[in-house]
This record gives C-alpha cells, sequence and structure tokens, in this order.
C-alpha cells in the first residue's frame, strides 16, 4: 500500500493513484469543517471552501463526534451505503469515512463508490494503514515517555533522595560525636536525633510522592459525570483556609462525563499550593472556569509572592521548590506540582503557569482539560 | 438555514422510498427495488412554522427497512436527528406493530423529537372492506396521517407538519 507517511502530499499521491482509478476519492477538511482539497471525480458534488455538512448531509449531527476524533485518532467516522438525492441531481451510494489526522491538524474523508470498496476492500485497507500509522505513533511516544521517566526516576534517586541521605549520615556523626564527648553533650545529641527523625520523615514523604507519581496515568480511572463546581467546592472547604484568605469561583463550572479521581488531585493540589505558599495573612484566590472547543479550563489565579519565571519549568519537576529548600519542612515533598504535571498530561491534557508582571505579585495556573474521554 | 435531519422508518416495503420520491421528485416508480444502506433526500419547505413563513431544510433519511427495527444500533442514523416519521402499510397489520414499537425506540433515543406516523397505500383502502385505524395508533399521541405515494394524498401536508414541527421543538 501507498499510504506509508503522515506528509500530506504523499497521501495526496496516494489518494490520485486511487482516485484515478475509480477506487477511492479523498478530501481535506480543516478544523472548522470547510472542504479545502479533494481528489476524484466521484466528489465533483462535494464544494469547495464550503462546509462539509452542505454537501454531505450524512454528516448531520456529527459535530461531536467530529471533536472526539481529535483525542482518537485510531478511530473514525464511518457511514456506509449512503446515496444522496435531491431536485439538482443524484449522487450514487458512496461509503463515507473521516479521519483526524494529528500531525497535519487536518480531517480526511475517504470516499469510496460501495462497489469497489464491496470487491478489493481497498477502503479497508488504507484505514487499516492509517490506524497502524497512528498506533505506531502512539506506542513510540508511550515508549518515549517510559524512557524519560526512568532517566527522572534515575535522576531523583541518585540526587534528590541522596540529600537526606547525606543529611542522616551526618546528624548521626553528630550523635556519635556528641555522646563520646566528655562530658557527653546530651542536648546537641538530642537535637540531632530530633533532625534525624525529621530527615526520616522527609525520605519517607519523598518515596510515598515518588510512588505516586510513578503510579499517575497506569491506572484505568472511570469516567463519571462530575459537577466541576461542586467538586472545587468540596476542595476549597476541605482544605479550610484561613477566613482571610479570600476564595472565589468565576466563570462557567461545567457538568462534565471525565475523570474526576486526577481532576480532583489537579485542582486540589493547585488550591492548597495557593493558599499554603501565600505570604500574607490575608489574600484572595480565584478559582476559574471555562471551555473551548477541545478542553475544560481551570485556572487557580492567587496575589502571592509569585514565581519567579526562571522557576517557571522547574517547579513542575519532582522535588523542586521555588525556595530551593530541600531538606527542610518534612511535610513537603515538593512533588505537588509533578503530580499535577503528570495527571494532566496522562489524560492528554496540558498546563500553563504564567506570572503577572504588572502586578509584581502572584501567579496564575491554568490547566486544560480534555472534554472528551474515550471508554476503555 | 440549517438542514434538519429527519428519519424515515418502518417495516420493509411499506413505501418509504416511495413516499421521498414523490415529495421530492413529485413521481412514482412502479417497479419496487428495497433500499440498502441510507438514501438521503434533500428537501426545502419555504412556508413551514405555525405562520407558514419559515424556511427549512429537510434532510431525509430513508432507511433501508432491513435495519429499520435495529437503527439504534447504527448510531450514525440516529445522531442529530431532529426527529423520526414511521411508516406503516394499510394493507399490513404486521407492519403497523411495527410502527409502535419504533415509536417507543424513538421516544427513548430521541426524546423530545417529533414523532409521527404515516399511514401509506391509503389508495388501497377501498380494498379493504374491514378496514379501520388500529386505536394503538390513533392513542399513542403521535400524529397521524393516511398517505398515497401513488396518487401523492397528504405527503407534503405530513413533512410541511413535520418541519413545522421541528422548529417549534427547536431541535
Amino acid at each position: 500500500m501507498i499510504v506509508g507517511t503522515s506528509s500530506i502530499d504523499d497521501i495526496a499521491s496516494t489518494a490520485t493513484f486511487l482516485a484515478d482509478r475509480g477506487r477511492i476519492n479523498a478530501v481535506w477538511l480543516d478544523e472548522s469543517l470547510h472542504v479545502r482539497r479533494r481528489i476524484g471525480s466521484l466528489i465533483d458534488f462535494i464544494r469547495l471552501d464550503r462546509p462539509i455538512i452542505e454537501s454531505v448531509p450524512a454528516l448531520l449531527g456529527h459535530e461531536a463526534e467530529f471533536a472526539a476524533l481529535k483525542h482518537d485518532p485510531t478511530h473514525a467516522i464511518d457511514i456506509p451505503n449512503v446515496a444522496l438525492m435531491s431536485r439538482s441531481g443524484t449522487v450514487p451510494k458512496l461509503n463515507f469515512s473521516v479521519f483526524w489526522r494529528p500531525d497535519a491538524r487536518d480531517y480526511v474523508m475517504l470516499v469510496a463508490p460501495v462497489l469497489a470498496t464491496q470487491m478489493p476492500d481497498l477502503e479497508n485497507l488504507v484505514r487499516a494503514r492509517l490506524i497502524a500509522e497512528e498506533k505506531l505513533r502512539r506506542t513510540t511516544a508511550e515508549l518515549e515517555r517510559i524512557n524519560r521517566d526512568l532517566e527522572e526516576f534515575a535522576y531523583i534517586i541518585s540526587h534528590d533522595l541522596k540529600v537526606p541521605l547525606r543529611a542522616l549520615k551526618f546528624l548521626s556523626s553528630d550523635v556519635v560525636t556528641a555522646l563520646d564527648g566528655e562530658p557527653a553533650d546530651l542536648e546537641a545529641a538530642r537535637t540531632a536525633s530530633h533532625d534525624m527523625i525529621a530527615q526520616s520523615k522527609r525520605m519517607s514523604s519523598m518515596l510515598l510522592g515518588l510512588l505516586e507519581y510513578a503510579q499517575i496515568g497506569r491506572k484505568a480511572e472511570a469516567i463519571e459525570r462530575v459537577d466541576t463546581a461542586k467538586l472545587a467546592g468540596e476542595i476549597v472547604a476541605s482544605l479550610r483556609p484561613d477566613p482571610a484568605m479570600h476564595v472565589a469561583m468565576t466563570g462557567t463550572w461545567p457538568i462534565a462525563d471525565t475523570l474526576p479521581v486526577p481532576l480532583d488531585l489537579v485542582l486540589r493540589n493547585l488550591v492548597s499550593n495557593a493558599i499554603k505558599h501565600h505570604d500574607r495573612a490575608a489574600g484572595r484566590i480565584e478559582l476559574a472556569a471555562g471551555a473551548d472547543d477541545i478542553y475544560l479550563t481551570f485556572a487557580v489565579i492567587d496575589d502571592g509572592p509569585g514565581i519567579d519565571p526562571a522557576w517557571h519549568a522547574a517547579v513542575f519537576q519532582p522535588f523542586r521548590t521555588v525556595s530551593g529548600d530541600e531538606s527542610g519542612d518534612p511535610d513537603h515533598s515538593g512533588i505537588g506540582l509533578a503530580l499535577v504535571k503528570r495527571a494532566i498530561e496522562s489524560v492528554g491534557g496540558k498546563i500553563q503557569l504564567a506570572s503577572d508582571p504588572g502586578r509584581g505579585r502572584g501567579c496564575t495556573f491554568t490547566v486544560f482539560w480534555p472534554k472528551s474521554f474515550t471508554k476503555t | 438555514m440549517s438542514a434538519r435531519k429527519l428519519l424515515l422508518l418502518g417495516d420493509i416495503g411499506v413505501g418509504k422510498t416511495s413516499i421521498a420520491r414523490r415529495l421530492v421528485f413529485d413521481r412514482h416508480d412502479t417497479g419496487y427495488k428495497a433500499t440498502l444502506g441510507v438514501d438521503i433526500y434533500d428537501y426545502a419547505i419555504a412556508d413551514a412554522g405555525p405562520k407558514g413563513d419559515q424556511p427549512v431544510d429537510l434532510s431525509i433519511w430513508d432507511t433501508d427497512g432491513n435495519v429499520s427495527e435495529h437503527i439504534y444500533r447504527e448510531k450514525h442514523y440516529v445522531i442529530g436527528a431532529s426527529g423520526a416519521i414511521i411508516v406503516g402499510d394499510v394493507t399490513r397489520p404486521g407492519s403497523q406493530d411495527m410502527m409502535l414499537r419504533l415509536a417507543a425506540m424513538c421516544a427513548e433515543k430521541l426524546p423530545g423529537r417529533h414523532i409521527a406516523f404515516i399511514l401509506n397505500k391509503s389508495d388501497l383502502i377501498g380494498t379493504l372492506p374491514d378496514f379501520v385505524v388500529p386505536e394503538a395508533l390513533t392513542s399513542s399521541g403521535h400524529p397521524l396521517v393516511l398517505t398515497s405515494a401513488v396518487n401523492g394524498d397528504n405527503i407534503r401536508q405530513a413533512f410541511r407538519d413535520a418541519a413545522s414541527s421541528i422548529l417549534r421543538r427547536g431541535y
């Protein structure tokens, strides 16, 4: 089969080859479902630069499915065995099959006469090839992700976990030195022992965090109908912010069929961070929700100390803290934002961090959470 | 003006294609050929709505009678539909039973949408001495008209009523 690359020119070349033999015609649609290119004489009835729905009413009502294809390009909208009849003319039975091509950010619609596809089943072969290529791309991306994880974990274990271990070694030496003195310095030994307990707690917290980090995206989560306003309200209530810390919810909070467990993790960590790292007794934290064509958006906006743009990438890495204090508060493992980023990316979303140079304070975390999920 | 998708459902051989062709091409073909898959007819109505002044484009899905009863399994048939016209044959009581089953299925799959009954082949009623419209159909709550694709009786009116109902319901 000739369709073997993701290049639009190569696919166009294949489509021309097949169209010339009366087999499969092809139509390219942009993201707004307007017809941008077509190959083959079977589809002369499809008008260029017009919405595809005007030429192919069989696609009426499939708008949501088109959007969903972007999240699962291995699927297709298949409408087989359709004839189009009108006073201005008729179009004989055709099979329609629409795919999303994430690399080119367009849709390709394969159109084949029913009889041609019933004999050599070329359309199915083309489709199988496209799907196989997409699966290969996904598998490659997954392998690359796993490799990155391995490198990251190796770095964390060899570097980050060494910090509390080294501290334990020095503190235990301090204990021995204090007890070997003449007279023994019991107070110094006690202080060093307390520090050892704190370091042990920190190490335990880091290991638990690392375990949680590794497990994100590995479990099949259930899709449920979620009232996001209720979820966010419950998260805020459970965090019990000081009354002087004003938490406001703005925008339109949707009720969505989504994955509640990772969404809870994301919002909980962001709101918790905004409260925990605020440097003033009184402040304002805004939780805003909205949506675009593909994503639900959730923003957590605070008027705290802000994050230096130099740190914007690093804060999403495990055990990196803005203060650089990696051996302080044992309850603060520094993995919260890493968990957030990993949870978001595991569902196909993304997160942005912005500072407000105009205000000189505060920062905004914006989460782009996919609108639709495929049940697996 | 956006098109509205209207399903034409019913048992095999009740005259769905004949009704669609009479409506769109104003002709009746005497030969019978079963529909395979779906034929989509484009039909514009200029005078729909309660005041008869609203234009609407109907995209009429003439379905394969064999799959009508299982149409809910073929999601691309049902998706985005604004309503359904369910066709039966005055000469075949079995097709009328199927109308009721299809109406129940549509009420579940297309809640709030227009659902109407057409009893076709009314030109043959004269040959049926005991014919009465089944009470189960008249008491179903869905509008019902008797039509004939042979002479065109009531067909345009049935689709104009459907278009007006679809506009009123806002689907």
